[in-house]
C-alpha cells in the first residue's frame, strides 16, 4: 500500500497530533478559543481537527494548555474556559460541558473565574446535577479549593455539610479541611463518623485517610483516635462459636456505635493494614500504637509486644500511651471470655512469687504466649506509671485470677485487672 | 485494492439495505477522503463479513446520516449518537469462558484511572498535579497489588463500555520487560504519547477484576469505538474465538486478546491495582501499518 494511497495522514483535513494543534491554536483570541472549545467540548466538527483517541476531551484540552509556549497564550485559553462555563446554561442537559469545565478550571485556575466558582459553589448552582458518576457541586467545591482555603471557604464547608448529607460530599470537605489545617480535620472528623452508615463509607474515608496521614503525619490522629476509641463501648464478650467471626458480624454490637466498628474495621483494612507486632520498637510509634489498636479486635498481644508497646510512650505521649494500652485490653478481653488476655500485677502485689525483686515488673500474657516480660521499675518508672494507670482504669471491682504457674510448681494469686464490660 | 475490498462490501451487503441508498453511496466516497475513514471502512467491512454485527445495523446508522457529508467519519459518529438503539457491546458471537485461573484485567492510564475510579468514588481531579501524587500515593503500593474494597462505583466514559483483556496474558506481555509501560502502550494499541506522570508521559496502572466477576465480556465490534474525533488503533477482528485482537501502534508489537463490557453502575467484589509503569520509550506509531493490517483482516476473511 502506498504511503499516499489514503488521506489519514496527508495534511488536507488531517487530524493534528496535539503539539501541531498547539501551534495553530497558539495564535487564537480569546473569541476564537471559545467558539473552538464549544465545539470540541460536545463533539462537534472543529478545525483545527486534533487526534484525540480514546482520551476525555478535558485531557486533551489541559495538554494543549501544556503545549502553549508562554503564558500569554497560555491565559487566553484559561480565559476563554472561564467564558464557557460563565455562558454555558447550569442545566443537566449540559453537564457533560460543564463536568470538563470545572476539572479544566481546576487545573487552569484563571483568576478572573475565582469569584465566578464561588459564586457558583455558595449558590448551589450545581447540587442537583451529574455526569461522570460525579455531583458537579462537589467536582465545584473541589474546584474552589485549588484557589485559596480562605476562612469564608472553610465557614461555607461547615455550613453546607450540615445540610448536605451526601457522604461522598462531606468526604470531600473533609479532605479539604485536611489541607486547611489539621485541627479542623480531626474536629470534623469527629462529626463525620456518625453519619458512616456503612463499611463501604468507612472504607472510603480510610482511603482519604491515606493522603491526611502523609501530610500530617500520625500524631494528631494517634491522641485524637485512643482518646475517641475510650467513649465507644466494647461488644460483650463473644460467643465461643462466634470467635471467628470478623468484627462487623458480631453479635451484641452496639448499634448506636456501630459507626465506630466500621471505622475500625476500615482503619484495619486500609491505612494500618501494615502491622508487625514483633516490631513495634522500629516502627514510627504513632502508626504503631493506632496499628496495634485496631488490629487488636482479633490479634492477641504476648507479653513483650504490650511492654513494646508501653515503651513507646516516650513519643507517643504517656496520656495517649495509657488510653490506647486501655483500649487494646478492652479489645483482647472481649474475644478471650474467661481468660485474662494479659496483666500486670505490681512488684508489690506480686507477693506469692519467689525470688522476685521488688524492682522487676512483669507483664503477664494470657493469649498469645506465655512467657512474661519483665522490666526494671527503677529504670522505667514511667512504664510501671502507665501499667498501673491502665490497671487501675481497666479494674471493675476487685477479681481475683488464679493463674497456675505449672512450670515453677506453685499456684500464685495475682491480682489480675478484668475488663470493663 | 484493498480500498476496493471495503467499498464492495460496503456498497455490496451495507447501502441496498438502506432506504436511501444514494445517500448511502455518498458516504462511502466520502469515507475514502475522510481522517480515519478507511480504518473505519475496513473495521465495517470485518464486522459484517465475520457475521459480529448484522449489516442493516450499519445500514439503520447510515440512514441517519445528515447531508452534506464533509468528514465521513464524523458523520458516522454522529448518526451513532443520533439512533435510537445503543448498539455497545452488541457483537453476536457467544463469548468463551475465561480460563478458571485467569481473570479480566483493565489497563489504563492513571489520569484515566483518576477519570472513571478515583474521581467518582473520591472526587479527585484527573488533572491537578496535587490531586494526581495523592491518587498515586493512596490507592497504589509499590510492592504490591492494592486491594481496593472501598471502590464500590466506576465511570466507563462517555460510550459506556470498556476494554479488558486476560491478566495472565497481560502478565505474560510484560513480565520479562524493564520499560512495562512502553509495552503496554504499543501493544494494546493505547497509543498514547502524554499523560499524567513525570515529564507528562503516559504511567500506566491495571485494575484488577474480582474472581467472581460475572458480567458477559464480549468481542469489540466498530460501535464500541467512539468515530467523533479521529481515533487511535481499534481494529475489528474476525470470527476466530470470540476475543478481539489488539494492533500495536507500531505495527511491530505482539497483538493482545481484547473484549468489552457495558459499563457497570456499582462494583461488587473486591477489585485491586497496581502501576505498571511509565512508558519511557517514546511511541512510534505507525499508522499506515494500521491500515495495512485493516486491510489484511479483512482479506483474510473475505
Amino acid at each position: 500500500m502506498s504511503k499516499n494511497s489514503h488521506n489519514d495522514e496527508s495534511s488536507a483535513g488531517r487530524a493534528l497530533s496535539l503539539q501541531e494543534a498547539a501551534s495553530v491554536l497558539t495564535k487564537y483570541s480569546v473569541q476564537q478559543w471559545f467558539d473552538w472549545i464549544k465545539n470540541f467540548l460536545v463533539g462537534e466538527l472543529c478545525d483545527p481537527l486534533v487526534i484525540v483517541g480514546d482520551e476525555e476531551p478535558h485531557h486533551v484540552l489541559a495538554r494543549i494548555y501544556n503545549d502553549l509556549n508562554n503564558i500569554s497564550h497560555r491565559d487566553r485559553l484559561a480565559e476563554a474556559i472561564k467564558i464557557t462555563f460563565e455562558t454555558t446554561p447550569i442545566i443537566q442537559q449540559n453537564a457533560r460541558q460543564h463536568y470538563y469545565l470545572i476539572e479544566l478550571l481546576s487545573y487552569v485556575k484563571p483568576l478572573s473565574a475565582k469569584s465566578l466558582v464561588r459564586r457558583y459553589l455558595k449558590e448551589r448552582s450545581f447540587l442537583n446535577i451529574n455526569y461522570g458518576q460525579q455531583n458537579l457541586h462537589t467536582m465545584l467545591l473541589v474546584a474552589n479549593s485549588k484557589y485559596d482555603i480562605d476562612e469564608e471557604l472553610l465557614d461555607f464547608i461547615y455550613d453546607s455539610s450540615q445540610e448536605i448529607q451526601d457522604f461522598k460530599y462531606l468526604l470531600s470537605c473533609l479532605r479539604l479541611l485536611s489541607l486547611a489545617s489539621i485541627d479542623e480535620f480531626i474536629l470534623f472528623l469527629d462529626t463525620l463518623l456518625p453519619h458512616l452508615r456503612s463499611n463501604n463509607d468507612a472504607l472510603r474515608l480510610c482511603r482519604q485517610l491515606k493522603g491526611v496521614f502523609y501530610r500530617a503525619g500520625h500524631r494528631h490522629f494517634c491522641n485524637w483516635y485512643s482518646a475517641k476509641a475510650l467513649t465507644i463501648p466494647i461488644p460483650t464478650p463473644v460467643p465461643p462459636d462466634a470467635r471467628d467471626r470478623p468484627l462487623l458480624q458480631l453479635p451484641n454490637l452496639d448499634s448506636t456505635y456501630q459507626f465506630f466498628y466500621y471505622f475500625d474495621h476500615g482503619l484495619k483494612e486500609i491505612p494500618f493494614r501494615k502491622f508487625d507486632p514483633e516490631h513495634i520498637s522500629v516502627t514510627n510509634p504513632h502508626y504503631a500504637m493506632i496499628a496495634a489498636q485496631v488490629h487488636s479486635y482479633d490479634y492477641s498481644f504476648n507479653a513483650n509486644e504490650i511492654l513494646a508497646l508501653a515503651r513507646l510512650h516516650k513519643r507517643v505521649t504517656i496520656p495517649t500511651t495509657i488510653n490506647a494500652l486501655i483500649n487494646i485490653w478492652h479489645r483482647n478481653t472481649f474475644r478471650t471470655q474467661d481468660r485474662q488476655p494479659w496483666w500486670y500485677p505490681s512488684p508489690n502485689e506480686q507477693w506469692g512469687l519467689r525470688n522476685m525483686a521488688r524492682n522487676i515488673a512483669r507483664i503477664y500474657s494470657g493469649g498469645n504466649g506465655n512467657k512474661p516480660a519483665e522490666f526494671e521499675v527503677d529504670e522505667e518508672p514511667e512504664v510501671a506509671l502507665i501499667f498501673e494507670k491502665v490497671k487501675s482504669a481497666c479494674e471493675v471491682g476487685v477479681v481475683f485470677k488464679q493463674a497456675d504457674t505449672s512450670d515453677r510448681g506453685d499456684k500464685v494469686v495475682a491480682k489480675a485487672f478484668v475488663a470493663g464490660v | 485494492m484493498p480500498w476496493l475490498d471495503v467499498k464492495t462490501v460496503l456498497l455490496d451487503r451495507v447501502i441496498p439495505l438502506m432506504t436511501n441508498q444514494g445517500k448511502g453511496r455518498e458516504w462511502v466516497e466520502v469515507l475514502e477522503h475522510s481522517p480515519d475513514g478507511p480504518r473505519l471502512g475496513a473495521c465495517i467491512a470485518i464486522d459484517v463479513v465475520s457475521g459480529s454485527l448484522p449489516p442493516d445495523t450499519f445500514a439503520s446508522v447510515l440512514e441517519l446520516i445528515n447531508l452534506p457529508i464533509i468528514d465521513a467519519r464524523w458523520s458516522f459518529a454522529d448518526a451513532v449518537e443520533r439512533h435510537p438503539d445503543n448498539f455497545v457491546c452488541a457483537s453476536s458471537f457467544t463469548p468463551t469462558p475465561l480460563e478458571r485461573d485467569d481473570v479480566y484485567v483493565r489497563v489504563l492510564e492513571l489520569g484515566n484511572f483518576i477519570t472513571y475510579y478515583a474521581g467518582p468514588a473520591h472526587s479527585y481531579s484527573s488533572l491537578d498535579p496535587d490531586d494526581i501524587r495523592e491518587v498515586q500515593r493512596v490507592f497504589f503500593n509499590p510492592d504490591a497489588d492494592e486491594e481496593w474494597p472501598d471502590i464500590d462505583i466506576e465511570w466507563s466514559g462517555s460510550m459506556g463500555r470498556i476494554f479488558v483483556l486476560s491478566h495472565k496474558e497481560l502478565t505474560n506481555l510484560i513480565d520479562s520487560i524493564t520499560d512495562k509501560g512502553a509495552v503496554v502502550n504499543d501493544s494494546l494499541g493505547l497509543g498514547k504519547d502524554r499523560g499524567v506522570g513525570d515529564d507528562d508521559k503516559p504511567l500506566f496502572v491495571k485494575v484488577i477484576y474480582p474472581d467472581d466477576f460475572s458480567y458477559t465480556c464480549l468481542q469489540p465490534t466498530t460501535l464500541d469505538i467512539p468515530w467523533t474525533y479521529p481515533t487511535w488503533f481499534y481494529l475489528s477482528y474476525g470470527d476466530i474465538d470470540t476475543w478481539g485482537r489488539t494492533h500495536s501502534c507500531s505495527g511491530r508489537g505482539q497483538n493482545v486478546r481484547e473484549r468489552v463490557h457495558f459499563r457497570l453502575a456499582y462494583l461488587t467484589g473486591s477489585y485491586s491495582g497496581r502501576i505498571i509503569g511509565t512508558a519511557s520509550s517514546p511511541l512510534a506509531a505507525d499508522r499506515y501499518s494500521l491500515l495495512a493490517e485493516a486491510y489484511n483482516r479483512l482479506a483474510a476473511i473475505l
